[in-house]
């Protein structure tokens, strides 16, 4: 488990992970099962916080192995946060690429989407409009991001990566500096 | 609506005449000061003019020569903390039904470098007669904040009484920290020769739990205004035979150090890290063996930032292994805290009901009332304060 729903939203849900300091890559897919429905996101923004809204955690200006030994409470006082936009969800084994009919309940719990999930996830390239149209994120490093993890999945990343090259040039409307943007951050092949 | 253009001219005037105080108060110290050092020289003098009348001044006694200052024990160990405080939702008569919350905030820290700190906070609703009405003369009235309050420092001894019997672990001494007094000081000065009063009963079991697993308790006061040790040391100023303060005018010669805190001596006296003897109010001539269970005393350290004063049982204040580990946490939770002990800090934001809690608690009583069948409503007077008409 990677954390719990504590915000929902159509378009995206809002996790609380399990530790302060879990590990939640950018750009990671998640999935959450809403009774027979699996719900899958990418996660496109985390932050760590105080849980106190109204303070800001204090800098110490010690080491954290110090920090641990002499203000060992802190760490009980941070949270981490994860913003998941909505991708598709499957149902009666079939994947869906866009929103469920409800949106997700609160408190469910999300885990990291397998492999061969996030394959049948990008396997079409309509997530790609979901990235590119994302808020509150940088929408190149988020859709360059999904594209590098879908393409890393794949025995033919060339090839991948041109196909969603050109799905991506319509997507952006022909804006060939932007799409050059996008693909230079994806550096994997 | 507050108008502080019109309040500004007041504030002016209250400042100039605290600055006047404080250019007194340089005098008085002084004059304290040299009290404080002739003292010790004989002890007696002043023991027996407190002693030729019970109507004094409310007076504490030291427990070694007045002057003992004790350094820092140097005690770089592993230890732990437990802390607790609490807050409350107020009785209020205005609104949807009648019941107070009361908050307590429960804190375990371990400087063991890998135990996880316990912090959590615990509330308990009051709704039953027994609970919002108090019985005297066969008049039955509202609880009073007094009453409250003790409601309250009984709920926080219980689970500061709780948390060291459930999280302390073997081999790793510890210390229990409560905000506050551990005794009701104004009580005890009304009845200074009734020796029972300088004991904490709601504290009873928590000191039990603290005396078995060796576990010092202490009350920590920040910015104390009490001026026990001040009122020891006017004894010498007294010109007549018999200490009856009662009988005494505001002229009285020992009114010239009036105005005085203890704190503002002993800031003058402890250095960084230094603690002053133990106090103890009451009677002076008490054998241990005819104190009550438990009896309170004090001392005061500085800690860097202040002179706090630590009020502890005297299975702590007796003991110099349990003074000194008492004295040691104390001073490091006020470092940890940058001026005021880590755990307690903890403890009251864990405990502290903010205005929109209150709020949404109210709410929840409305709706569980509304969703019940049950009538809900608030006074006019409640209604029309927070809905104004225009």
């Amino acid at each position: 488990m990677i954390g719990e729903i504590i915000e929902s939203r159509t378009w995206e849900f809002i996790v609380e992970t399990i530790e302060y300091d879990f590990k939640l890559p950018y750009g990671s897919f998640v999935r959450a099962v809403d009774e027979g429905r699996i719900i899958y996101g990418i996660v496109a923004r985390t932050a760590t916080t105080s849980i106190d809204n109204n303070v800001r955690a204090k800098a110490f200006f010690k080491s954290l192995d110090e920090l641990k030994l002499e203000q060992p409470q802190i760490f009980s006082l941070l949270r981490t946060e994860a913003h998941c936009i909505v991708l598709g969800y499957r149902e009666d084994g079939v994947y869906r690429p866009y929103y469920p009919p409800t949106h997700l309940p609160l408190h469910l719990q999300v885990e990291f989407a397998d492999e061969d999930e996030i394959m049948q996830i990008t396997d079409g390239l309509s997530y790609l409009i979901k990235t590119i149209e994302a808020k509150d994120t940088n929408c190149e490093e988020l859709t360059a991001a999904a594209l590098r993890k879908a393409a890393s999945l794949r025995e033919n990343k060339r090839e991948y990566l041109v196909m969603a090259g050109r799905e991506l040039f319509k997507i952006l409307d022909y804006d060939t500096q932007k799409l050059k943007s996008i693909m230079e951050r994806v550096d994997i092949v | 609506m507050l108008d502080l253009s019109k309040l500004s001219r007041q504030i002016h005037n209250m400042t100039f005449e605290f600055g006047q105080q404080l250019e007194e108060l340089d005098g008085k110290l002084n004059e304290t000061r040299k009290l404080f050092e002739d003292f010790d020289k004989d002890p007696h003098e002043w023991m027996d003019k407190i002693d030729s009348h019970d109507s004094h001044f409310f007076v504490a006694f030291p427990k070694e020569p007045i002057s003992t200052v004790h350094s820092l024990p140097s005690l770089d160990i592993p230890y732990s903390v437990f802390a607790t405080d609490g807050s409350q939702i107020e009785l209020d008569t205005h609104e949807v039904a009648l019941c107070y919350v009361i908050n307590i905030g429960l804190v375990a820290i371990h400087y063991d470098g890998n135990t996880t700190p316990y912090l959590d906070s615990i509330p308990k609703l009051f709704y039953r007669d027994d609970d919002i009405y108090e019985y005297s003369r066969g008049e039955k009235t509202l609880i009073s904040s007094t009453k409250l309050s003790e409601v309250r420092s009984s709920m926080e001894a219980k689970s500061l009484c709780k948390l060291i019997l459930e999280k302390r672990q073997d081999n790793i001494p510890a210390v229990g920290f409560v905000d506050g007094t551990l005794v009701s000081w104004d009580r005890a000065a009304s009845a200074k020769k009734d020796i029972g009063a300088f004991t904490g009963p709601l504290f009873e079991k928590t000191f039990k739990a603290g005396e078995k697993l060796a576990t010092p308790i202490g009350g920590y006061i920040s910015g104390s205004r009490t001026s026990l040790v001040l009122n020891t040391l006017r004894a010498k100023l007294c010109n007549r035979p018999v200490m009856d303060c009662s009988k005494c005018s505001t002229d009285a010669p020992c009114r010239r150090i009036d105005g005085l805190r203890d704190t503002i001596l002993f800031k003058d006296i402890l250095k960084d890290g230094e603690r002053s003897t133990v106090f103890y109010g009451g009677i002076n001539t008490l054998d241990r063996g005819d104190w009550p269970e438990y009896r309170i005393g004090f001392f005061y350290i500085n800690t860097g930032e202040e002179i706090a004063r630590i009020e502890a049982p005297d299975y702590v204040l007796e003991n110099d292994g349990l003074l000194d580990l008492l004295h040691f946490v104390a001073y490091d939770q006020a470092q940890k805290g940058m001026g005021y002990p880590i755990s307690l800090q903890e403890s009251h934001h864990l405990a502290v009901v903010r205005g929109p809690e209150r709020e949404t608690f109210y709410r929840l009583v409305a709706n569980t009332l509304i969703d019940a069948g049950l009538p809900s409503k608030v006074t006019n007077k409640k209604l029309r304060k927070t809905t104004r008409l225009f």
